[in-house]
């Protein structure tokens, strides 16, 4: 297909279409690469920008992450969750690695930065796109207590450390460790057995 | 212990792993489990936390279009290369080397963080912030896209869906809830808010609502952006919350802005908002407040 013809929008598993793209991605077919950047890159785009150092970081890390992604799109396997979950994972792995290396280097280049505040924090929020998985998950996570849903958030989604937690919530370093583990083995548990959050949802 | 019991163990060993709060001892029990129980998928637990991470994750920007050029032309390169034998699939994830707790990196920040929580302690002004920390918030989705000369050589990009009515959303929105709280924004004392006009409407019940400017002064979004704050009285007023990140286009025009809440808002007492850097910020340092509406 010449670039002319592209048009994500006209082919099964383009971006107006929900179908999975990285079957196609792994045949390298142009039409599903290109819109596999349509489809995944705001995701890619917002979760870089939270868990990197600067605009140029997380401009890099993108780069990385996409050519992650169709180097091993032949990995998804959709009996084991949705593509938005493996992409998301994959860019998780990334990042954090790009997290350990980057403030290594930073740590011998420059001096830490003294703007830390206490956090203001994310909580779960509405999300355009649908996935089954992540639906579930909100309402797990919404019916968390409100400082965990925040340890969570400041945890995954900004990248805080265990200790940058503690100190944000003023709570025990322990604490953090113990609500962390708890609220996403109660994640676990409850995705495993989806009736139970219809069943406390139904309660309400 | 039974093998339900062990594969709970597993569940919980696997989480701490990934969370890096495994101690010694947990490691070693980890490690045995896992010889004993080989089908364990370790990644089914990764993806967990991915699935987590995707719940808690506001809604996402628009990739910007220099970016997007760059990810396109790396595509082609990509499509370029020799397609490998085609394989089934083994697993979710690829593998990856062994992990170093990613949180042992960020545990400098903690060293600025006390430095900052000693200065709140002794009532002193946070310093301003001098660079762009890790942990910056973006969730607007209305940027504008700026004119981009590298987009005129490369193929048409997906076709977006249509921008929504803002105006006509709002307008249906107040028409379906009849208990919006209304109140008029007023200067903050930042430049960029000084002819500001507009007004808030919020509904508890939905926890929705909208924000409407005129004469609030454009910004150029690589430099600066305005982000909504919104002061809960069933929270420490130190700790608004953070309500969104949204640009201007055309400040003499009317722009209206869904609030996007990060937590839900129980008793609002007033709207901010103020001008972050790109991003927006985590906690406001209240330097620049654009525009503000009290509710009380």
């Amino acid at each position: 297909m010449n670039d002319e013809a592209y048009n994500p929008a006209q082919i099964p598993g383009g971006v107006e279409s929900r179908a999975d793209l990285l079957p196609q991605v792994a045949r390298h077919d142009k039409s599903a690469v290109h819109a596999c950047i349509a489809r995944y890159g705001p995701l890619v785009w917002t979760m870089a920008r939270r868990m990197s150092m600067s605009i140029e970081d997380a401009e890099d890390a993108v780069q990385e992450i996409f050519l992650d992604l169709w180097r091993h799109a032949g990995r998804f396997d959709p009996h084991h969750g949705s593509e938005r979950v493996f992409v998301s994972t994959l860019a998780r792995r990334r990042l954090i690695d790009r997290i350990r290396h980057m403030q290594r280097r930073l740590s011998v280049e420059r001096p830490l930065p003294a703007d830390l505040e206490l956090a203001g924090i994310s909580g779960p929020s509405e999300h355009a796109e649908r996935d089954a998985q992540v639906d579930l998950a909100r309402r797990v996570l919404r019916e968390l207590p409100v400082d965990q849903q925040q340890a969570i958030t400041l945890s995954l989604v900004e990248g805080y450390s265990h200790s940058e937690i503690a100190e944000r919530l003023a709570w025990p370093l322990g604490t953090v460790k113990t609500v962390l583990r708890r609220g996403l083995l109660r994640l676990k548990n409850l995705a495993a057995n989806p009736s139970l959050v219809r069943a406390a949802e139904d309660a309400e | 212990m039974s093998a339900r019991e062990d594969m709970r163990r597993l569940d919980e060993l696997a989480v701490s792993k990934l969370l890096d709060t495994h101690s010694a001892e947990e490691a070693i029990e980890y490690r045995a489990l896992l010889d004993e129980y080989p089908t364990f998928r370790e990644s089914a637990v990764e993806e967990l936390l991915a699935v987590a991470h995707l719940a808690c994750l506001p809604t996402c920007e628009e990739l910007p279009p220099r970016l997007r050029s760059s990810l396109e032309a790396s595509a082609a390169k990509f499509l370029d290369q020799p397609q490998p034998a085609p394989t089934a699939p083994v697993s979710t994830m690829p593998r990856r080397e062994p992990r170093i707790a990613p949180w042992v990196a960020w545990s400098g920040w903690l060293t600025a963080a006390a430095a900052c929580l000693f200065a709140i302690v002794l009532g002193l002004r946070p310093p301003r912030i001098i660079q762009a920390p890790p942990m910056v918030r973006t969730v607007e989705v209305r940027r504008p896209t700026p004119p981009d000369a590298a987009t005129a050589t490369r193929p048409p990009p997906p076709q977006a869906p249509a921008a929504p009515d803002l105006a006509a959303e709002r307008r249906a929105f107040l028409a379906t809830h009849p208990h919006v709280i209304e109140r008029a924004f007023r200067p903050g004392g930042d430049p960029t808010g000084a002819r500001v006009q507009g007004d808030v409407v919020w509904d508890e019940a939905s926890q929705r609502g909208y924000l409407r400017f005129v004469n609030l002064q454009r910004n150029e979004p690589n430099s600066e952006v305005y982000q909504l704050w919104i002061f809960d009285g069933e929270r420490d007023q130190r700790y608004p919350i953070d309500g969104g990140v949204f640009d201007i286009r055309h400040g003499a025009t009317e722009t209206i802005v869904p609030i996007r809440a990060q937590l839900a808002v129980k008793v609002p007492l007033a709207f901010a908002v103020t001008v972050e850097r790109p991003g927006g910020v985590v906690v406001s340092d209240r330097s620049r407040v654009a525009a503000l509406a009290s509710v009380t």
